[in-house]
């Protein structure tokens, strides 16, 4: 404060400067309140009617001072929160702790709606008696429509990025389809080939290339008609449209057909079945032989050194049944044993696993139609053991 | 199983697909070529170790104990001459399978036997 202000307080009589003061300083105040604009700031008397209004107040809300001075401020309140008492809560909780703030919806004189930030502040006076409440209303409406503008673009692009990761996976299965359905149409075709390659050549095929390329051709086209199920029961599944027919069948009768018919595929490995003399079962026979099938048929092609593959069959006490495939195969690494049973998994590896999604994401859904489960076991002396348990009911 | 009792290797036939390996190997046998087979890349190595190398080796990439990419690998590291490396794949991308192992050339399954024999020709002359 300059010299000559402090000189001029000291010679003024006290008294009156202070009144002087306050009057100056309160219309200043009352001048700045009424000014600001980006505000609403407004009184409330200690029932919630207005009794001060500012110029953001009226361009927030529209309502003139005119209009609104001595109205209650429920006014303000969309019909929802009206009902659910939403003014008098505010109140209520500004009065208990001194301060109450809400982000939510309001209504402007017109009618319309607006995104507002609300503080209600109670007023006391000099002597602790409550004489109204101060009210602070922001316009955020602008601000909450581009946090839902951008939350509305995180979503779709989400929603976008989810379909275009399952277009990849389908494509990527179409892919590894077409290129599973290539291997036994590769053989087909050069046995085809090289005996008409071989008429042509001779204008005569021997009996001998006769029968081996008729018999490539069997083995082949049976492969790919295989193959050609597995998509279907595929497609199936997607549809919901596999039904499982549950009849009581021997599971050893259905084993032993399995191992039967697996035997003369391979020459190194020796196929055995350990199980009681029959297993009465509810079972949807020719299902539980595709997923034996395909058991057996891993095993074999994953022990390619060849060894023992063993299936065993054993009634457990809780009126379940274990039909496990036992082989000294390679095993399944670590990094991809949690992934063996789902669909698609052999388009996302590059190395030789590939082929084995199919078969067992089928056989999964299979048993598991059947109320069971299809796990398997990497035991520390090497191989994997396939276990499929089936409930009697 | 492996042929190793041929004496001189002239194509060595590396597929897991029994089918493969039977009608390919009978197709070039047919041709006049002496053929042997391995089932995955690690019975391909012990076929050619201690042999001279075959005039071509036929390699599918997918398969079990070591595969193309494995086999590629280890061959490259050897000492003495190399026979060089057809890839045949049934992946759409063929060209970037055999270029990723630095194969000399590929052929795309389904194979044609007339594509086969002509590219085996470039390769091996004829035994007649």
């Amino acid at each position: 404060m300059a010299q000559s202000d402090r000189s001029r307080l000291a010679e003024d009589p006290y008294p009156t400067v202070a009144a002087e003061e306050l009057r100056l300083s309160e219309e200043r105040f009352r001048l700045l309140v009424s000014s600001v604009r980006d505000y609403a700031i407004f009184m409330l008397d200690p029932d919630g009617r207005v009794s001060s209004w500012n110029e953001g107040a009226q361009r927030i809300k529209g309502y003139t001072a005119a209009d609104i001075i001595g109205r209650h401020f429920s006014q303000f309140y969309p019909p929802e929160d009206l009902e659910a008492g939403k003014p008098a809560m505010e109140l209520e909780v500004a009065l208990a702790e001194g301060r109450f703030e809400d982000e939510g919806w309001r209504v402007r004189k017109d009618g319309t709606m607006f995104w507002a930030n609300v503080i209600i502040t109670a007023l006391f006076d000099s002597e602790g008696q409550h004489v109204g409440f101060a009210k602070v209303t922001r316009d955020l409406t602008e601000r909450r429509r581009a946090e839902v503008e951008r939350l509305q673009l995180a979503q779709e692009q989400a929603g976008r990025a989810a379909a275009e990761a399952a277009l990849k996976v389908r494509e990527e299965f179409l892919s590894a389809a077409a290129h599973e359905l290539k291997t036994p149409i590769t053989s087909l075709r050069m046995f085809a080939q090289l005996a008409t390659r071989q008429l042509e050549r001779t204008g005569e095929v021997d009996a001998d290339l006769v029968a081996r390329t008729l018999r490539g051709i069997d083995q082949h086209s049976a492969k790919l008609a295989s193959l050609v199920d597995q998509l279907l029961d595929i497609a199936r599944f997607e549809n919901g449209r596999l039904s499982i027919n549950r009849q009581e069948a021997d599971l050893v009768e259905i084993v032993r057909g399995v191992v039967d018919r697996a035997r003369p595929t391979t020459t190194h490995h020796v196929l055995s079945v350990s199980a009681p003399p029959s297993v009465p079962w509810p079972v949807d026979a020719l299902r539980i032989e595709q997923v034996v099938t395909n058991l057996v048929n891993n095993a074999i092609k994953y022990s390619p050194v060849g060894g023992d593959v063993r299936v065993e069959i054993n009634p457990l006490p809780a009126g379940e049944v274990e039909v496990a495939v036992v082989d000294q195969g390679i095993g399944v690494a670590p990094e991809h044993r949690e992934h063996i049973f789902e669909r698609f998994y052999q388009v996302s590896t590059s190395d030789y696993y590939a082929g084995m999604g199919l078969g067992l994401y089928i056989s999964h859904e299979i048993v598991e139609l059947h109320g069971g489960t299809l796990r398997a076991e990497y035991p520390a002396a090497g191989g994997s053991r396939f276990i499929v348990t089936l409930p009697a009911h | 199983m492996t042929s190793v009792e041929v004496p001189e290797l002239e194509i060595l036939v590396v597929d897991d697909d029994e089918g493969i390996r039977e009608s390919i190997s009978l197709a070039l046998r047919l041709e006049g070529y002496r053929v042997c087979t391995a089932t995955n890349g690690q019975e391909a190595l012990d076929v050619l170790d201690g042999a001279l190398p075959p005039k071509l080796i036929l390699l599918d990439m997918v398969m079990p104990i070591m595969d193309g990419w494995g086999f590629a690998k280890a061959y490259r590291l050897r000492q003495g001459p190399r026979a060089p490396v057809v890839v045949f794949t049934a992946a759409w991308n063929a060209a970037i399978r055999a270029a990723e192992i630095g194969a000399d050339e590929y052929i795309a399954k389904p194979i044609d036997l007339a594509d086969l024999v002509e590219l085996v020709g470039r390769y091996v002359p004829r035994v007649t």
